[in-house]
């Protein structure tokens, strides 16, 4: 022990000695700017319809059970999605513990999402809720404070704000480097056993009409949020074919458009932030589970910019994939997944960063236990997370997620 | 449930490690550069003429290193050394097209632009706008 503090104290000062974080970020920079952008794709992608539409619907609809119903929790956090100019104030005033290099210097920026859910119906009628807390900030300096204020702080106050969402009512609040917003839709669905699945609802950030519809045969798929005819009726869309069985493979292709500005947060500070376009345009290619072991897959972003092209192949454990709508809820199970590649970057000076060909890993771990299934993946250059965040570099992210079905 | 907080609590201090870095020294005057790309992309949507841009940028400037120990830092707050930046992302979407690819116009728009970047030729950045 004594050898361990010995060897600690050798290294002498670091930046967990800066203080309590809160850093003032620098205006004018391409990284301030990055900042904002990617708190508001953290609000987008993790929206609340978004979080419907891939946990709560499809199972609903899959489920032969006369009444029948389906509920869902997943925590995402991202370390490093940009980084930011700062100023140290302590590295100026305090420079016996606080390293002078660091008057200027440059912070991560972490973001966690949190999404809960549930959808149920009776024959052929049934409603759905479901929200998100979204939010952001720059690393706090001492890694452990880091560790605790993702790990536990936030996931137990995000719990709270999911369940008041309704109460409390959509909101937004950005400040600088961070932000805070929470999300909800409710509505009902309406199910035939030919056609398909229509719900509609209320979406509470927006301010606006939700409409969604899901094929029951070949797995179509389409979504909209409709806002204020002066507000642009299209607030965001989403459309195409989810895990088409075509025996051999499980076959995805979607298209996806999804707005950077307008819509949640009121912030005049980040609306105006653009770095990128006011659109988020790509498409999407999965071809899964061939041979029950491999999968290939590719995405191209057609706006802002085309931007990203990418290849990833991955191995996974036999029952790693469940057809669409299906969970595996009704047998322990578990079952693993690795995925490797490269992601070739372009460069892209408006947003500060030169091109360049990164390293991308994936694992995921799949589970099943007493009627719940669940996921847990870590990330590493992943081009999910690049898509999202172009300007990025060694951005990681872990993820987890349980749902059930009744 | 308590065992699983404790061990995301555990694991998201682990996947922390990347904190605070120092800035490299051409930091400031790299900003400069990204800052004409993206107000030239900005105002004008073009991808391909910001990075044009950019790379004339590159090509007719050189960076000054900055070290934020400096006892000239005492005269120029460090922060201070991107207000180039900050003053071109400023700029109204008129003047970022009527400079066109006249850096130089863009680089007068504040002093702190000549703390940060020289150009290659040697002769001196103009101290305001022409």
């Amino acid at each position: 022990m004594i050898a361990l503090l010995l060897v600690g104290s050798a290294f002498g000062q670091s930046a967990e000695d800066c203080g309590d974080g809160g850093f003032p970020p620098i205006a004018g920079t391409s990284g301030l700017t990055n900042a904002k952008s990617a708190l508001r794709v953290n609000q987008k992608t993790y929206s609340a319809s978004a979080f419907a539409e891939k946990h709560l619907f499809a199972e609903t609809a899959a489920n032969e059970n006369e009444n029948a119903g389906s509920f869902a929790y997943e925590l995402n956090s991202t370390y490093n999605a940009a980084a930011v100019p700062v100023f140290i104030n302590d590295a100026v005033h305090s420079p016996q513990r606080c390293p002078e290099d660091l008057r200027v210097a440059l912070s991560p920026l972490d973001l966690q999402s949190i999404n809960m859910g549930f959808a149920f119906r009776s024959k052929n009628i049934g409603a759905f809720y479901s929200a998100s807390v979204t939010y952001g900030a720059l690393a706090h300096p001492h890694n452990y404070v880091r560790g605790l204020l993702w790990g536990l702080a936030m996931p137990m106050f995000g719990a709270y704000a999911l369940t008041t969402a309704p109460v409390l009512g959509g909101t937004g609040q950005t400040e600088g480097g961070s932000a805070f917003v929470m999300d909800w839709i409710g509505g009902i669905l309406v199910q035939d056993e030919t056609v398909g699945q229509f719900s509609a609802g209320y979406a509470g950030a927006s301010r606006g009409f939700y409409l969604h519809a899901l094929d029951n045969n070949a797995g179509l798929f389409g979504s909209a949020v409709l806002g204020r005819p002066d507000d642009g009726i299209l607030k965001s869309a989403r459309g195409g074919l989810d895990k088409f069985d075509a025996q051999a493979a499980l076959l995805s292709l979607f298209y996806r458009d999804l707005p950077f500005a307008g819509g949640l947060a009121q912030d005049e500070d980040l609306q105006s932030a653009k770095a990128v376009a006011d659109r988020f345009r790509s498409g999407h290619a999965n071809i899964d589970n061939i041979g029950s072991a491999v999968d290939l897959r590719a995405a191209y972003a057609f706006e802002p910019t085309p931007l990203l092209n990418q290849a990833t192949v991955g191995l996974h454990t036999a029952n790693f994939h469940q057809p669409r709508g299906e969970t595996a809820l009704d047998e322990e199970a578990v079952d693993t997944g690795v995925e490797v590649g490269m992601v070739e970057m372009p460069d892209l000076y408006s947003a500060g960063v030169q091109g360049d060909t990164l390293f991308s890993a994936r694992g995921e771990v799949r589970f099943a236990f007493d009627g719940f299934a669940g996921k847990a993946r870590l990330l590493y250059n992943d081009p999910e997370q690049l898509v999202m965040f172009p300007y990025a570099r060694n951005v990681l992210s872990y993820g987890f997620s349980l749902e059930g079905a009744f | 449930m308590s065992r699983l907080l404790a061990l995301a609590a555990v694991f998201a201090t682990g996947v922390s490690c990347i904190n605070v870095q120092p800035i490299p020294p051409d930091h400031p005057c790299r900003e400069a550069g990204f800052a004409i790309a993206g107000r030239v992309e900005e105002c004008t949507g073009d991808i391909g003429l910001a990075d044009k841009r950019f790379e004339q940028f590159e090509r007719d400037y050189v960076c000054i290193a900055v070290d934020v120990t400096d006892e000239q830092s005492d005269i120029v707050p460090p922060e201070d050394l991107y207000d180039c930046a900050f003053a071109i992302r400023e700029l109204p979407c008129e003047l970022t097209e009527a400079y066109g690819n006249e850096l130089d116009r863009f680089l007068a728009l504040s002093n702190a632009c000549s703390w940060v970047v020289a150009r290659k030729d040697g002769h001196a950045l103009p101290t305001e706008p022409p």
